[in-house]
């Protein structure tokens, strides 16, 4: 069973929140649900959109072809009805000759609601049209809102009995399992970074990374943990290498312009030895761009990000439970080596909501290599073969750091002997994260042959799927960025190679090249949508044949 | 506790840095007996004010330009047990970093920022700050400085800065009561320091005619009359008030997170 449908109306009509709980109506009957949420750059009006698919096997993206499209407004209609077999509409707002009317706004009225709630007669027919119990989704609006969710609950109500008195039901829906939870991207990051001991998290808002900001700020005391939104984005980073400089496990988050404005702490932060994790979500650039979509065009951005040379720590994950594992992984590794990470994740990957198995075990904080000894004998820089010295945090013992070049104590230095040894110091580093990461998982590989499509991030999730229909295709997803994962790569029996990415020039294809001599055939797009299956299969039939 | 380290001192012979740096050490050598100076962390910014963390043997980060305040902000809210001190120039408080040094003021961060302020940038060789006179001859202002300067201890006032100090560098044991009060004090306190620049904006002369020691205003109001005083420049504690640091307000104490029960509720 794999089927899609649609809620979309105008920005202020709570078409994301209805997606969700429409996907968490499926969760909990023990399905796959995938949400990809359209939204623009404005706060009412224009045309916002939550597609969801729901699945009994595992999904990696949304599709477009589906069962249903909800229009809670007339004018959009025309952007989704070559996707959907049928239209529900609010009939009580306006009319449509082609798709079946629902009063929905009539019932928010009679039920004496705010118009928005007109969502939940909407999901009550939802339950009619797919065979569910209505109490299901009574349920999830109790668990949110407690006594409060009253008027939703008769409204969801007044929706099923109507639909089953005048709509033709889709199919039946059984229940298939537990229930699954829901989260995206940014929230699976967070939580992911909460495991390997997050103490503080600072951001300025920035589509897509503002929702980790709610979602983190919101949790912040069950979470035992300081959520702060500063005057910019400069300040954000600056508090958070002075949080960790003072001990704090700290992440910074943004998307592209809010980085770029971060670049001169960022290399303060390598230059410091400061570990700092940094989540750049990315979205259609350059410049502000395409505020609210997708896009993959940072990754040489963030590669060569800040100015003069440091050791640099830099992953992508490809789906929600990867965000989960690779978000507390770099914390870790940051710590470990005292040194910046990114964690590259894009708007496709932050925004949208998925069931996810997330095995906490598989993210720990592990422990820094801590200062020992007296506090009279601390060396901040001590030089030590693997470039990582002990760390140690005031008051136990006199911490100086610094941007400057410095001697091992910290203080700063113009010496020729003494700055080339501790930029050598520093740069070897750069060794040891090579052997750690080849510990870890540098690529997820999926499937078999030696037609091998290259990938990374969310377009991992679509790759996947694509190949998978058309068979005997290897997909291989590029996780770790920095150190470049070339002995993996070098491993490949590879006859034709593809790469498939969100930008126009090839980002991740020009790495292989540089870094494996590989040339992949580019697949890509940046006109802000991310890929789904249906449309890569014909474009990987071309190129295999 | 010594508080000189080794590193030689390489601000020029008669930089106001000295005054500074002495009433700094004469305030903290007082403090010590009130706390451990082993919880105090000390930021610099870039300028030739900011080496005098290499000057002291405390806790330092010598920070990025224009960015002590939001540095001091970060260790607070990792450690509020820290005693944060800042040091920054006119370059880089009133110019690189204004933003920080408003919000700062404005959240309230219990720390205290020194702002040496010589209304020139000195390590680059004398060109305009945000603090310069109007007709300031500068390497970048050959014709004069056509900007009107800064007016920091208004701005403070105005940003909501709950201790607002000025202090002059050739008068370190009066500087040092004030550092002692700045330090303190309890919220963010501000000590903009009449620094002369020997070497590119030597003002010795006319600090001495014109500098003098006020009474602590009783009110804002007059705290604020007083920022705008013409002619002649007032020194001292220019209004002070306790509230709130941002700290107390958004810090939360670490504790383990039970991610898994959070999980169970996005089912």
């Amino acid at each position: 069973m794999d089927f899609t449908f649609r809620i979309s109306g105008m920005a202020g009509d709570g078409v994301k929140g209805a997606g969700l709980v429409a996907a968490k109506l499926f969760a909990r009957l023990g399905y796959h649900v995938f949400v990809h949420v359209e939204y623009q750059s404005l706060i009412r009006g224009g045309h916002n959109a939550a597609i969801v698919r729901v699945s009994s096997e595992k999904i990696r993206c949304h599709e477009q072809k589906g069962d249903l499209l909800i229009a809670l407004q007339d004018y959009i209609i025309p952007l989704h009805r070559e996707y959907v077999r049928r239209v529900i509409f609010d009939s009580s707002k306006f009319s449509y000759a082609d798709g079946e009317g629902l009063p929905m706004s009539e019932f928010a009225k009679q039920a004496k609601a705010p118009p928005v709630f007109r969502n939940a007669s909407a999901l009550g027919a939802l339950c009619y049209l797919y065979g569910i119990d209505v109490e299901i989704l009574n349920q999830i609006y109790r668990d949110a809102y407690g006594e409060k969710a009253e008027k939703d609950v008769i409204l969801a109500e007044m929706g099923y009995r109507y639909a089953s008195e005048n709509l033709e039901r889709i199919r039946e829906v059984k229940k298939v399992g537990e229930a699954k939870p829901v989260l995206d991207g940014n929230q699976a990051a967070g939580l992911g970074a909460v495991r390997a001991g997050l103490r503080n998290y600072y951001a300025y808002p920035m589509t897509p990374s503002s929702s980790l900001l709610h979602f983190l700020v919101s949790m912040k005391n069950e979470l035992g943990m300081t959520v702060v939104q500063p005057e910019n984005e400069i300040a954000a980073a600056v508090m958070a290498i002075g949080s960790a400089f003072a001990g704090a496990r700290v992440m910074v988050g943004t998307s592209g312009g809010g980085f770029a404005l971060m670049q001169e702490a960022f290399s303060l932060a390598g230059m410091a030895e400061v570990p700092v994790l940094f989540l750049e979500s990315q979205r259609g650039g350059p410049s502000t761009g395409l505020p609210t979509w997708h896009g993959q065009e940072d990754l040489r951005f963030v590669l060569h990000a800040g100015h003069g040379e440091f050791p640099r720590i830099v992953a992508s994950p490809g789906d929600v439970e990867d965000a989960f594992c690779l978000a507390g992984e770099l914390l870790n590794l940051a710590w470990k080596f005292q040194t910046p990470a990114v964690l590259l994740m894009d708007r496709y990957l932050s925004e949208s909501a998925a069931t996810a198995e997330i095995d906490l075990e598989n993210v720990k904080e592990e422990p820094p290599l801590l200062y020992q000894g007296s506090a009279e004998n601390y060396k901040r820089y001590l030089i030590t073969d693997s470039g990582v010295s002990p760390l140690a945090f005031p008051p136990e013992v006199v911490l100086k750091a610094t941007g400057n070049e410095h001697d091992e104590r910290g203080f700063t230095t113009d010496d020729a002997e003494v700055s080339a040894a501790m930029y050598k110091k520093r740069m070897r580093k750069m060794q040891g994260i090579v052997e750690e990461v080849k510990q870890r998982q540098a690529v997820r590989i999926f499937g078999e042959g030696k037609d091998v499509v290259f990938t990374w991030g969310s377009s991992t999730g679509a790759t996947i799927e694509a190949a998978q229909k058309l068979g005997g295709i290897k997909v291989v997803q590029v996780r770790y960025l920095s150190p470049f994962p070339a002995w993996e790569i070098e491993k490949l029996d590879i006859k034709r190679a593809v790469c498939v990415e969100c930008n126009y020039t090839g980002q991740l294809g020009s790495l292989l090249k540089e870094h494996a001599c590989i040339e992949a055939e580019l697949i890509a797009r940046w006109d802000g949508r991310p890929f789904v299956a249906s449309e890569i299969v014909p474009k990987l039939r071309e190129v295999f044949g | 506790m010594k508080l000189a380290t080794r590193a030689k001192i390489v601000w020029c012979p008669g930089c106001g840095n000295f005054g500074i740096l002495k009433a700094f050490k004469d305030a903290a050598a007082e403090l010590a007996e009130v706390m451990d100076l082993k919880k105090m962390v000390l930021v610099s910014g870039v300028g030739c004010h900011g080496k005098i963390a290499d000057y002291l043997t405390l806790s330092s980060f010598h920070t990025i330009h224009g960015r002590v305040p939001a540095m001091l902000a970060g260790i607070k809210l990792a450690n509020p047990k820290l005693t944060v001190v800042g040091f920054a120039g006119d370059g880089d408080a009133y110019n690189e970093g204004l933003v920080h040094l408003i919000h700062a003021a404005k959240k309230n961060i219990d720390a205290t920022l020194i702002v040496h302020n010589n209304a020139v940038y000195g390590l680059t060789t004398g060109q305009a700050t945000a603090t310069s006179a109007k007709g300031f001859r500068g390497r970048s202002t050959p014709e004069g400085n056509p900007e009107e300067p800064l007016n920091p201890v208004a701005l403070m006032l105005a940003s909501g800065a709950s201790f607002v100090a000025r202090g002059y560098a050739g008068d370190a044991k009066h500087l040092k009561e004030i550092i002692k009060e700045a330090i303190l004090h309890r919220g963010f306190a501000f000590v903009d320091v009449l620094q002369p620049c020997v070497t590119f904006n030597n003002t010795w002369k006319l600090y001495r005619e014109k500098v003098y020691k006020l009474e602590e205003p009783a009110s804002f109001d007059e705290a604020l009359q007083l920022a705008y005083t013409q002619d002649r420049i007032p020194i001292g504690i220019f209004y002070r008030e306790e509230r709130s640091t941002y700290e107390e307000l958004v810090r939360v104490e670490p504790r383990s997170a039970d991610v898994s029960a959070l999980l169970e509720r996005m089912k």
